[in-house]
C-alpha cells in the first residue's frame, strides 16, 4: 500500500528534525557550492546567476522598498517615530565620520556611500535568518564590495583634498614609507573582503552543525544573533572602515601639509637670521 | 594526505590564534572600560576607538578562521 500524502511529509519531517538526521560534511559541501544556479539568457548573452546573487537581489528589493516607506511624510516639525530613527542614523555616521578626522561637509559627501554599504551588507546578511544563504557566503561578493570601496577611498579622497593633498597623504610620516603606503591600499580591500567572508562563512558553517545535531528551536535563537546581529556587527564594521580610511587619507594630508609648512617657514626664517 | 592529519592542522591554527586573541580583546576592553570609568566624559571617544582595535584583533582571529576551512576543504 502506498503512503498517504500526509505519511509522506511527516516522514520527510522526521528524516529533517532528527538529531543526526544529515550528515554535517555533505551539508555544509553541498552549501559551498559556488557554482551557478542558472542561466540568464539574452540574445547571444548567458549571465549565470549564483545564489548569492538571488540573496543580493532580494535584499536590495527590500532596501528599496524600505527606503521608499521611509522617506513618505517627512517634516520638518512634529516628526514621526521613523524619521526620528532616520535622523539617527544619519547623524551617527556622521558623528563616525567626524571621530575618523574629517569636517561635518566632507562627512555629508562621504555618508551616502558608507551608509549605503552598511545597509546592503546588515540586509544581505540577514536575509539569512529566512533560510536564504547569505550572499557574503561567496567570496566574490565580500570581493567586490572591498575593491569598490578601495576605489572609493581613493576617487573621494582626490575629490575631497585634490590631487596634492592625496599625495601628501601617501608620504604622511616620511617621505620614505610612501611604497608601503601604496601597499596599504593592497591589503585593505583584502582585509576587508576576508574579514566580512570569515566571519559570515565561519557563523554559516556552526550554524549547520548546530542544526544538524540539534535541529528544533536553538537554531532559529542562534540564527537571530548570527545571522541578524552579526550582519549588523559586520555592516557596521564595514561602514566603520570605510569611513576611518577616508579619514585616514583627509588627516594624513592636513598633517603632511602642516609638517611642509613649518619646514618652509624655518628656512625662511633661516634665510632672514643670514 | 591523511585526513586526521589535516583536522589536528586546522584545530591546531583555530585553538592558539582563538586564545591569543582572546587575551588580545580582553586586555583591550579592560584599559579601555578602566579610562572610561576614569574619564566618563570622554567615554564615546574610547568606544569607538575600542570597537576598531577590536576589529582589528578579530581579524587575525578571522584569517586563522579561513586558513583553517580553507585546510579542511580544500585539501
Amino acid at each position: 500500500m502506498p503512503d498517504s500524502f500526509a505519511q509522506k511529509f511527516l516522514k520527510t519531517l522526521w528524516e529533517h528534525l532528527r538529531p543526526g538526521g544529515r550528515d554535517i560534511g555533505e551539508t555544509i559541501r553541498s552549501s559551498i557550492n559556488f557554482a551557478p544556479r542558472f542561466y540568464i539568457r539574452i540574445g547571444n548573452l548567458s549571465i549565470p546567476v549564483t545564489s548569492s546573487m538571488i540573496s543580493l537581489v532580494l535584499s536590495v528589493v527590500i532596501l528599496t522598498v524600505l527606503g521608499l516607506w521611509l522617506r513618505r511624510g517627512l517634516k520638518k516639525y512634529n516628526i514621526t517615530g521613523k524619521q526620528a530613527l532616520v535622523e539617527k542614523l544619519y547623524l551617527g555616521v556622521i558623528g563616525l565620520s567626524e571621530g575618523a578626522g574629517m569636517n561635518r561637509k566632507q562627512a555629508e559627501i562621504a555618508l551616502p556611500w558608507t551608509l549605503t554599504m552598511g545597509l546592503y551588507i546588515f540586509m544581505s546578511n540577514a536575509i539569512a535568518v529566512a533560510e536564504f544563504p547569505a550572499a557574503a557566503m561567496n567570496p566574490a561578493m565580500p570581493l567586490a564590495l572591498a575593491i569598490f570601496s578601495v576605489v572609493f577611498i581613493i576617487a573621494m579622497g582626490i575629490h575631497l583634498v585634490g590631487f596634492k593633498g592625496f599625495g601628501y597623504s601617501l608620504i604622511d610620516p616620511i617621505p620614505m614609507l610612501l611604497p608601503f603606503n601604496i601597499l596599504d591600499y593592497l591589503i585593505k580591500p583584502v582585509s576587508l573582503t576576508l574579514r566580512l567572508f570569515g566571519n559570515v562563512f565561519g557563523a554559516y558553517i556552526l550554524l549547520g552543525f548546530i542544526k544538524t545535531v540539534i535541529p528544533l528551536i536553538l537554531p532559529s535563537i542562534l540564527g537571530l544573533w548570527f545571522d541578524v546581529a552579526d550582519g549588523l556587527i559586520q555592516g557596521l564594521i564595514f561602514m566603520y572602515l570605510t569611513t576611518t580610511y577616508l579619514g585616514e587619507v583627509v588627516e594624513k594630508s592636513e598633517h603632511t601639509a602642516e609638517r611642509l609648512a613649518q619646514k618652509n617657514q624655518k628656512i625662511k626664517h633661516k634665510k632672514a637670521q643670514v | 594526505m591523511d585526513k586526521a592529519l589535516i583536522a589536528f592542522a586546522a584545530a591546531i591554527a583555530i585553538s592558539i590564534v582563538g586564545a591569543i586573541s582572546a587575551i588580545g580583546i580582553s586586555r583591550v576592553a579592560s584599559k579601555a572600560f578602566e579610562s572610561m570609568a576614569k574619564q566618563p566624559e570622554v567615554a564615546s571617544n574610547i568606544q569607538t576607538s575600542l570597537i576598531a582595535a577590536i576589529v582589528f584583533i578579530e581579524t587575525c582571529a578571522i584569517y586563522a578562521l579561513v586558513i583553517a576551512l580553507l585546510l579542511i576543504f580544500v585539501f
